[in-house]
C-alpha cells in the first residue's frame, strides 16, 4: 500500500463534484483572480460586501479536485462572516495558541497589524502553526487539512489612508508540492 | 529484438544511480519524469566531487598542476561533447547553462544581426516555450513576423504541406524541436533542414528531448544550430551547449563581454578570444563541464542506438497497456508509428485534472509530471487541455516501474469513481 489518501477523502471529493457557490456575482464589491502555472489552477473569487459584511460569495474557473474543494468550503466558511468576526477569531486562536497569531506570521503581505481583517491565513513552511489557525476556522477537520494544503490565502480587509474604506482581498494559490 | 534486451543489463545500470534505491514510504521510487530532468549515475556525481576535492583550481590561467588538470578536463570535455554529435570539433560547442540560454544566445547574437523589418521566422506549433519566446521576443523587437509549422490533423507530427507552404515565405531561420516534449514525436529534422536549405534559411534545432535519447550526427542533419542541456542527459544542471557551425559562430558577436572571452586589451582596443572560449565570459562552470564530460563516457558506454531500442521497447509496452484502459487518451504518435515516437507520453484520465492524477501517482511513491509542460499553446490551444500528465522514460526505466504506474491509474479512477 501507498500513503493513505486522506486528502481525497469522500467530503473533498463530494465537494469537488457538487461544489458550493460555483459562480459568478455581476458587479461584485471585490473580486480577485489567480492562476497558478505549474499546475494550471485558475480560480476567480467574488464577493459582495455590504454594510463590513460578506453578504454573498462565489468563484469560478478550473482546478484540481484539491483546489475547487477548496474554494467550495473556503466560500461557505466565508459567507455572512464580518470583519467583526474576524478579529474575534483571530485574538481566540491568539489566546489559545501558545504562538500568538501574529499578522506578519500568518500573512506576509499584511503590513498593519490592527487586526481589523478577516483573516483566513496558511503559508510556507509554518504548517503546525497553519494547521492551528485553520482548526480554529473550520468546523469540519477536512475542511482544515483541505486549506492547509491547498495553501491559499484569503484576505480581506480595510485599507486605511489613501483609499479609505475599499475592501481589498488577495487569493493566493500555492501549489501542495 | 530479444538479444537486444539480454545485452541490455537494466539492473547493471540502475546500480549505478544511487537515487533509484531511496524509498518513498516504503516502496522504492519509481522516477517516470526523465524529459523533466534525468537522474545522475555515481560516475557523474564522482567527477563534480572528485574536481572540488581534489583539484579545485581556475582554468585557463594557472601555471601549476592542478590548474592545468583542470584545464584538460574541461576543454575534454568539450572535445567529448564535440565527437559526441559529430561536431567538426570542440570549437563548435559553447557552454551555456542550458537549452533555453542555447536557443537566448542564438536569437540575441545571431538573430539581432541578420533578421529585419519584415522577415519571416518559422517555428512550430508544438514547441517548448524555450524556442518560441525567444523568437517572439525577437520578431516584435525587429518587426519581423513569426510563422508557425502546423500540427497534422491527428495532432500528433508536424504537417509538412504546411511546412513547405511557409518555406515559400522565406524565413531567414526554422526554429524546430527534434523531439516534442509532450507529443513524443520524433520530428524528421534531416527533411526538414534539407527543404529548410534549399530556400536559404538556417535551421536551429531544440535537441533537448533528443539528444539524451538517441543517436545525434549535427553534420548528417546539417543543423546550423544544435542546442541541449547536459542535466536531461545524465549530466549536472547548470551547464549545456549551443552548437553552431564555425563560419556561423564567427560571425556572431558575443552576448557577454569580459574575462577569459578576449584575447588581448589594450586602454582603447579589444580583440575577441578564439573559439569557443569567445562566447564564455568570466570563470565557467568548471566542475559541471567535466562532469558532463563523465555523462558522455557514461552514455558511450552505454551505447546510444540500445537507449533508443530500450525506450522504443518501454514506449511499446506503455501503449499497450494503456491502450485498454478505459477513459484513458493517449496523445503523440500510435502504436503503429513507434520508429516516430520517443519516450515521452502524455495522457489523461477523463476529466480528471492532472493535478489530482500526479498527486495520487506520489502516494504510489510515483513521479510523473503534471501540467502544460512549458508548452502552453499547444497543450490549451492545440490539445485543449488545462493541463496534462506525463510519463516519461530513461536508459534506467523498467516494465515493472509501468505496471507500478498502470496500477496508479486504476487508484486515481477508483478515488474519482470512474469506470
Amino acid at each position: 500500500m501507498g500513503l493513505p489518501l486522506d486528502l481525497y477523502a469522500e467530503e473533498i471529493i463530494s465537494h469537488y463534484e457538487h461544489p458550493h457557490n460555483r459562480g459568478e456575482i455581476k458587479n461584485p464589491s471585490i473580486s480577485v483572480h489567480e492562476y497558478n502555472p505549474t499546475c494550471g489552477d485558475d480560480i476567480t473569487i467574488y464577493l459582495d460586501i455590504e454594510k463590513d459584511k460578506i453578504k454573498d460569495v462565489k468563484f469560478s474557473g478550473v482546478g484540481c479536485a484539491i483546489s475547487i474543494a477548496s474554494a467550495s468550503m473556503l466560500t461557505d466558511f466565508v459567507k455572512g462572516k464580518s470583519r467583526k468576526y474576524g478579529l474575534a477569531y483571530r485574538n481566540r486562536a491568539s489566546r489559545n495558541r501558545s504562538r500568538p497569531c501574529k499578522a506578519e506570521v500568518c500573512n506576509p503581505i499584511a503590513q498593519d497589524s490592527e487586526g481589523s481583517r478577516l483573516h483566513v491565513s496558511a503559508q510556507g513552511s509554518r504548517q503546525k502553526h497553519k494547521r492551528a489557525v485553520m482548526e480554529e476556522a473550520f468546523d469540519s477537520d477536512a475542511g482544515a487539512r483541505v486549506v492547509v494544503l491547498l495553501q491559499s490565502i484569503l484576505f480581506l480587509g480595510k485599507k486605511k489612508g489613501g483609499l479609505s474604506n475599499k475592501y481589498f482581498l488577495r487569493l493566493q494559490i500555492i501549489p501542495y508540492f | 529484438m530479444k538479444s537486444d534486451k539480454m545485452d541490455f543489463d537494466i539492473e547493471k545500470i540502475r546500480a549505478d544511480f544511487p537515487i533509484l534505491k531511496i524509498k518513498m514510504n516504503e516502496r522504492t521510487l519509481v522516477y517516470l519524469d526523465s524529459a523533466a530532468t534525468s537522474q545522475k549515475p555515481r560516475q557523474v556525481i564522482d567527477a563534480i566531487v572528485d574536481y572540488y576535492k581534489n583539484y579545485n583550481a581556475n582554468i585557463h590561467r594557472g601555471l601549476y598542476r592542478i590548474s592545468e588538470k583542470a584545464t584538460e578536463e574541461y576543454t575534454e570535455s568539450k572535445a567529448k561533447v564535440a565527437k559526441f554529435i559529430n561536431a567538426s570539433g570542440k570549437e563548435e560547442i559553447i557552454y551555456v547553462k542550458n537549452t533555453t540560454e542555447a536557443i537566448n544566445l542564438a536569437a540575441l547574437s545571431w538573430g539581432d544581426a541578420n533578421i529585419r523589418k519584415g522577415d519571416r521566422i518559422l517555428i512550430s506549433e508544438m514547441e517548448h516555450h524555450s524556442n518560441m519566446v525567444p523568437w517572439m521576443v525577437l520578431a516584435k523587437k525587429k518587426g519581423a513576423i513569426l510563422d508557425y509549422i502546423q500540427l497534422d490533423k491527428g495532432n500528433s507530427k508536424l504537417d509538412m504541406k504546411s511546412f513547405e507552404k511557409m518555406l515559400e515565405n522565406r524565413p531567414k531561420i526554422v526554429a524546430v524541436t527534434h523531439v516534442s516534449n509532450v507529443l513524443g514525436t520524433i520530428n524528421d529534422v534531416k527533411e526538414i533542414i534539407k527543404k529548410a536549405h534549399r530556400k536559404g534559411a538556417k535551421v536551429l534545432i531544440d535537441g533537448a528531448q533528443s539528444i539524451p535519447h538517441m543517436k545525434v550526427d549535427v553534420k548528417d542533419m546539417d543543423a546550423d544550430f544544435f542546442a541541449f542541456s547536459a542535466h536531461k542527459m545524465l549530466g549536472p544542471t547548470g551547464i549545456g551547449v549551443l552548437y553552431a557551425k564555425t563560419d556561423i559562430l564567427n560571425s556572431m558577436e558575443p552576448l557577454m563581454t569580459g574575462g577569459d572571452m578576449i584575447k588581448s586589451v589594450a586602454y582603447d582596443s579589444y580583440t575577441w578570444n578564439d573559439l569557443p572560449w569567445k562566447f564564455e565570459a568570466g570563470t565557467a562552470n568548471i566542475a559541471d563541464g567535466i562532469a558532463f564530460g563523465a555523462a558522455i563516457d557514461y552514455l558511450n558506454g552505454i551505447g546510444m542506438n540500445k537507449i533508443r531500442e530500450h525506450e522504443k521497447r518501454l514506449s511499446k509496452y506503455t501503449l499497450e497497456k494503456l491502450e485498454k484502459i478505459k477513459g484513458v487518451k493517449i496523445y503523440g504518435p500510435g502504436l503503429d508509428d513507434l520508429d516516430n515516437r520517443g519516450g515521452v507520453v502524455a495522457f489523461a484520465i477523463g476529466s480528471i485534472h492532472p493535478h489530482d492524477v500526479a498527486q495520487i501517482f506520489d502516494s504510489e511513491g510515483i513521479a510523473i509530471r503534471a501540467g502544460h509542460h512549458c508548452a502552453m499553446p499547444l497543450v490549451t490551444q492545440k490539445l485543449n487541455q488545462a493541463a496534462l500528465s506525463r510519463m516519461s522514460f530513461y536508459l534506467y526505466n523498467k516494465e515493472s516501474e509501468i505496471d507500478a504506474a498502470i496500477a496508479a491509474i486504476g487508484k486515481v479512477k477508483k478515488i474519482f469513481k470512474i469506470g
